[in-house]
Parts: structure tokens; C-alpha cells; sequence
């Protein structure tokens, strides 16, 4: 069984499989379940490849939006994506939680180890795709923002970048100079 | 020629969590300054949930090409004009 990342489906699959594990649970038929465990294991080794290419449409997306001048909805993007990832993460886990109990009653599932890899492999997407995510701030923070401006609660962005990095104020606009000169000259964007 | 760009006090330990390549970073930086030209043309109108302006910008990073970047970042232009604010801001790490 291969199952198509979408929170729905992951919900569905994980409810149909989870009627005959326990079932194999009470009858105590660990090698039965570390075989069907590992054969489903096997089917799904492309749930990371799958939810990297969906980082990657949605990227395609947002960079030809970006060049192009056209608003898309970044949020909802940033929702359905993590969705996606959610759901690949969610189906993962649910194998992993059984593998475990297998294991405990001395079975061998020889692909534990590459699932395990899977889960580590997506959450490392997750938190590249996601965590510095642009999410729109709500009318509440806008607001405490541009009061925190009209105050004059604000800092020069160059000194923000330059402590940012370690750097004096000079040696950040130098850097900085140094790249415009380049670009000007036909550097490489 | 620039204009004043500022941003929230918060700003330096938000660029630091993003850990990105200082190339990438004066990049964006750049990419700030060139709001002092054609602004209409650079910025799109934000309405909901607050009326704002937001500049969406793509930006490659030159030692790894193996991924880009996609910058939105909300500004407002400051009471003389002459000043940028950068409200906030957050990018999209894109695999290439």
C-alpha cells in the first residue's frame, strides 16, 4: 500500500490499518506484523522524496510569483505545505509506533532503520521549509510595530545587519558597496 | 544614493535564527535600496488582515545554487518619506 500524502488520506489509512495491527496485537502474531510492517515500510520508502517535491512545486510557485510581480497567498501556501509535511510525518510515526512494539516482543523489522532515517529526513524539511516561513503578521502586531516607529522605537537596518554578522558598521557597508560596485559592473546576480 | 532604511529593535536577532550567507544577506540588503526606485512598481498592496505594503522579492544564494530564496518582507514608508520602515519579514528556502 502507497499512501499519497494528504492529511485526509493519511487519516483514512492510518484507521484501516490499525484495525488488523491490533488485532495481530491480540493474538500476539508479532511475525505477522513485522513482515506486513515491513513490506509497508518498503512501499512508502518516497514519502521523503515525495514531500521534497512538493517543497519544491510550491517553491516553483512562489519564485515565479516573486519574478513576475503577482500576489499569491504565502499563508495558505505555507499552511498546505506544512499540511503535506504534517501528514508524511503523521503516517511515519504511526509505522514507527508499531515497529517499536514489534521490536519489544523480540521481532526483527530489517527496514526499522531506514524508516527511522524517513523521519529524521522529513522533519529536517520541515524545519528547512518552514521555519523562517514569511507568515503574515496579524492586524495586532502591524499595529504594535508601526506604533513602536511613530515612538521612534526603531534601529538603522545596517547596524541590525552589521551586529548581525559580527561586524563593524564600516566594515558591513563595505561589504555592501563592494557587492553594489559588482553588480553595476555586470556581476553575477 | 540611499534612503533610510529602519527596522524594529528585534530585527538583529531575527537575521541571526535565519542563519543565512552574508552574500544572501547584503543581497537583500541591496534589494532594499532599490525601493528608492520605482516603488509603485515594486510594492504590492496588502489589505487583509492590515492595510500594508509588501515586498516580495527572489534572491539565489551564489556558494550553494542548489536552492534560492523567495524574501517578503512588510514595510511602510515612515512620516517624512524619506524613511523605509521594515516591519517584518521571513523568506521561503526553495530547492532548486
Amino acid at each position: 500500500m502507497v499512501v499519497q500524502l494528504s492529511p485526509e488520506t493519511v487519516s483514512v489509512v492510518r484507521a484501516i490499518l490499525d484495525k488488523p495491527f491490533r488485532l495481530m496485537e491480540k493474538r500476539s502474531d508479532w511475525p505477522a506484523m513485522a513482515t506486513t510492517l515491513d513490506a509497508l515500510i518498503r512501499a512508502n520508502e518516497d514519502v521523503p522524496g515525495d514531500v521534497r517535491e512538493t517543497w519544491r512545486l510550491s517553491g516553483v510557485t512562489s519564485k515565479e510569483a516573486a519574478a513576475n510581480g503577482r500576489l499569491i497567498d504565502r499563508d495558505e501556501n505555507g499552511r498546505n505545505l506544512a499540511a503535506t509535511i504534517d501528514a508524511g510525518l503523521a503516517f511515519l510515526r504511526f509505522l514507527d509506533g508499531w515497529v517499536s512494539a514489534v521490536q519489544s516482543h523480540g521481532q526483527v523489522v530489517p527496514s526499522a532503520e531506514a524508516l527511522r532515517a524517513m523521519i529524521a529526513d522529513v522533519e529536517s524539511i520541515r524545519s528547512e521549509a518552514l521555519d523562517n516561513w514569511p507568515w503574515t503578521p496579524t492586524k495586532e502586531e502591524w499595529e504594535e510595530a508601526i506604533a513602536e516607529f511613530e515612538r521612534g522605537e526603531s534601529v538603522d537596518i545596517d547596524d541590525a545587519f552589521a551586529a548581525a554578522n559580527g561586524l563593524s558598521r564600516e566594515e558591513w557597508l563595505r561589504l555592501v558597496e563592494d557587492r553594489r560596485r559588482a553588480l553595476a559592473g555586470g556581476g553575477d546576480r | 544614493m540611499s534612503f533610510h532604511v529602519r527596522t524594529r529593535g528585534d530585527f538583529q536577532r531575527r537575521l541571526r535564527r535565519w542563519n543565512l550567507p552574508v552574500e544572501v544577506q547584503i543581497d537583500v540588503r541591496l534589494r532594499l535600496d532599490e525601493l528608492l526606485h520605482n516603488p509603485a512598481e515594486r510594492l504590492q498592496r496588502i489589505t487583509h488582515p492590515f492595510d500594508g505594503l509588501a515586498y516580495i522579492f527572489p534572491a539565489v544564494d551564489r556558494s550553494n545554487r542548489t536552492y534560492g530564496y523567495v524574501f517578503t518582507f512588510q514595510v511602510r514608508y515612515g512620516t517624512d518619506e524619506e524613511t523605509l520602515w521594515v516591519v517584518s519579514g521571513g523568506y521561503e528556502r526553495v530547492p532548486i
